[in-house]
């Protein structure tokens, strides 16, 4: 496999129309709106405020199109600022311009529904924030529609039938669907303020800031209209729209403390070199204002990356994470690769300084992820071979079950079946015959027991503790219990160390009594064989505890023995397994 | 009357010297079965008295099938027999519903009937 290469960084500009051409058309939009609902009647102060919006609408719609990551932002800010004005159209008295701004008067607020709670993604958060959205459509257009039906005005086009009572009722309704709107808008902006974290905590949190302040004003005007005091209704029209500019001011303001925390490019090197306390990961996070940030190394003789544990780390996964992969050079051959908040992409300079420059502060922790790399390789294979060793013991033991012993037994069978009507002497001798075979019968059970015991196999651990116990001829007393079966290899290796420990007891310990414990802890089973014997137990007990403690280190597992002279013996074993 | 007996091993060598030693010893071996399954319709068809019946089944434990065929009214009695001895079955004999174990090697009509007759 080779490793990715630099190719693979994500670069996802495009050529298109610069976002600066917006500025000057935008601003200008507005002016002649302005200039064109004074002309027609509108408040001086309705007119200053509806600019003062509009421009900050504009400016934010600017800086948000000129960013890859809030593209769909700057196309809804774009939106609201062009459908601003069309409430507007109802000051004219030609009947077209009239009804579109009576109908779609309200639909800027749908659009500033959608741009908060899908920011900065450009998707609305989650399926009830999709609800949210879809119904301020239906609450701004849809019922202004309906509502238009009965609307008696001379200019209205879609007029049915006449009736102010209706229109008000509709009125009504619309403010009661949007005060619900509201509230659910707040909360969801609440929530998501308190979940944010890291960059897109700082580039957010402003903007939905804005968002909540601006929410009480809507609230309690859509209140007076369902009160039908209309004069105060009125009266807070111009303070609900002025209210809105902390949504574009509060995205400016995000973005530029998002920039300001972090450092320039040209002093990067120096940060990472000087850079105070902790790992590399932990100067880089905070060089690049990303406490999520992940360095992942290099390893050379496998062409892949691994984590500073060093396990293996998957791509997919960190696609499907939706994070952002920077591939880090050194010397020309790839040697780390960050994964970090895709917000950062905004700052090509930024990732470029780092991809050229970490490499050559990496180099010591990525030789020692891929020494840990290989050292969990080695420890996986040992596992490996443990495994097949075991698997080529069990076959051994089923051979010796179902060849030499059923022929024994039947021969055994036979010289019984010999004796029946025999002589005396015949008879003697047949019954010799049978003992000696029964004799060795045992020794070959005693053996396929030492090679892979049959009661472990099919009982589990448990009934194989208690089938030792019962063969050892000093009381011992079971303590707990394994549950559930566990994988062989830990069966195995519980089993083995009870054997070998209860055989030495037996044979070295001149012990009167014993404990075998055997219980699951959180993240593993543990063994405990005590006796009150001589104590002073070492490796020179035999050869067994040496290739036991090899068996459990196999399995990443601890051994550990206690034996004072004249105390007895502890013998204290951890096996981890996923339970 | 003799004391009939249902052989169950998936060894036929050992069915056949088994049923040898038993009936000479005056039992009368109604019916042999190779596996649980087949054991299972062999007690209903036959109706023993006795079932010897291996520990090690190839489709079965035979502790299992000791538990389900003394499920019926007038259920058999049952006595488990093994190449490996009694302790290497831990606690499952005791278990389980079956009156006793021989080791296959000391297999005897006068084991068998001192099983029965307790």
């Amino acid at each position: 496999m080779s490793a990715p290469t630099l190719d693979a960084v994500p670069l996802r500009r495009r050529e298109r129309v610069d976002p600066l051409l917006l500025l000057p058309v935008g601003a200008a939009g507005a002016l002649f709106a302005t200039w064109w609902s004074l002309s027609a009647g509108k408040s001086d102060i309705s007119a200053a405020v509806d600019l003062a919006v509009a421009w900050a609408f504009v400016a934010a719609a600017c800086l948000a199109l000129s960013k890859v990551t809030f593209r769909s932002s700057g196309i809804l800010m774009t939106a609201v600022a062009a459908s601003w004005f069309v409430t507007d159209l109802q000051l004219s008295t030609v009947s077209v311009l009239w009804t579109v701004g009576f109908v779609f008067g309200e639909l800027y607020l749908a659009f500033l529904v959608q741009l908060v709670v899908g920011f900065p993604e450009g998707r609305p958060w989650s399926p009830v924030a999709r609800i949210v959205v879809a119904s301020t459509y239906v609450a701004t257009v849809g019922l202004s529609f309906v509502r238009a039906l009965f609307y008696p005005s001379a200019h209205n086009l879609l007029l049915v039938r006449a009736s102010e009572q209706r229109a008000d009722t509709i009125d009504q309704i619309s403010a009661v669907f949007g005060a619900a709107i509201a509230i659910a808008f707040a909360v969801l902006v609440l929530a998501r303020l308190l979940r944010l974290r890291g960059v897109g905590r700082r580039v957010a949190m402003p903007m939905l800031v804005g968002a909540l302040l601006a929410t009480p004003v809507t609230l309690v005007r859509l209140v007076a209209v369902i009160q039908g005091n209309d004069g105060l209704s009125d009266r807070l029209e111009a303070v609900d729209r002025f209210a809105t500019i902390f949504i574009p001011l509060g995205f400016i303001v995000g973005l530029g403390w998002s920039r300001l925390r972090r450092v320039h490019a040209s002093t990067l090197v120096v940060e990472l070199r000087d850079g105070g306390a902790g790992t590399m990961r932990d100067r880089l996070s905070r060089a690049l204002g990303d406490p999520s940030l992940e360095i992942h190394f290099y390893v050379e003789h496998s062409g892949g990356y691994v984590d500073s544990a060093g396990h293996p780390v998957e791509l997919a996964n960190i696609e499907r994470a939706g994070r952002a992969v920077t591939h880090v050079v050194a010397q020309g051959s790839p040697a780390a690769m960050l994964v970090h908040d895709p917000a950062l992409l905004d700052e090509p300079d930024l990732v470029a300084s780092v991809r050229e420059t970490a490499g050559l502060f990496l180099e010591n922790e990525r030789l020692a992820a891929e020494i840990r790399a290989q050292l969990a390789e080695v420890q996986a294979s040992r596992a490996r071979i443990v495994a097949a060793a075991d698997e080529e013991r069990r076959r051994l033991e089923r051979d010796l079950h179902d060849g030499a012993q059923q022929h024994l037994v039947g021969l055994s069978l036979k010289l019984a079946l010999a004796q029946i009507g025999a002589d005396p002497a015949a008879a003697d001798a047949f019954a010799n015959a049978q003992g000696d075979l029964e004799r060795a019968l045992a020794e070959l059970r005693e053996f396929a027991r030492g090679v892979h015991p049959s009661v472990l196999r099919e009982e589990g651990l448990d009934a194989g503790v208690e089938a030792l116990v019962r063969r050892t001829p000093i009381p011992v007393e079971i303590v707990g219990s394994a549950g559930e079966r566990l994988p062989d290899a830990v069966e195995l290796a519980a089993y083995f160390l009870v054997s070998e420990s209860l055989a030495n007891i037996v044979k070295h310990a001149r012990a009167t009594h014993a404990t075998v414990s055997v219980s699951r802890a959180y993240d593993g089973l543990v063994v405990v064989i005590t006796d009150d014997g001589v104590g002073g137990a070492n490796a020179g007990w035999g050869t067994g505890l040496s290739g036991l403690s090899d068996r459990l280190a196999a399995l990443e597992g601890s051994l550990e023995v206690v034996s004072p002279p004249g105390s007895g013996t502890t013998l204290t074993a951890r096996i981890p397994c996923a339970s | 009357m003799s004391i009939r007996v249902l052989i169950v091993d998936d060894h036929a060598g050992f069915r056949a010297l088994a049923r040898e030693v038993l009936e000479r010893h005056g039992f009368d071996v109604v019916a042999e079965a190779a596996d649980g399954a087949s054991a299972l319709r062999a007690a209903e068809a036959s109706r023993p008295d006795v079932v010897l019946l291996d520990v090690q089944l190839p489709d079965a434990n035979g502790f299992d099938v000791a538990d389900a065929l003394v499920a019926p009214v007038e259920p058999p009695l049952v006595v488990m027999t093994s190449t490996r001895d009694l302790s290497d079955l831990g606690s499952r004999l005791e278990r389980s519903s079956a009156r006793g174990f021989i080791p296959k090697s000391r297999l005897s009509g006068a084991a068998l009937e001192e099983l029965v007759r307790r």
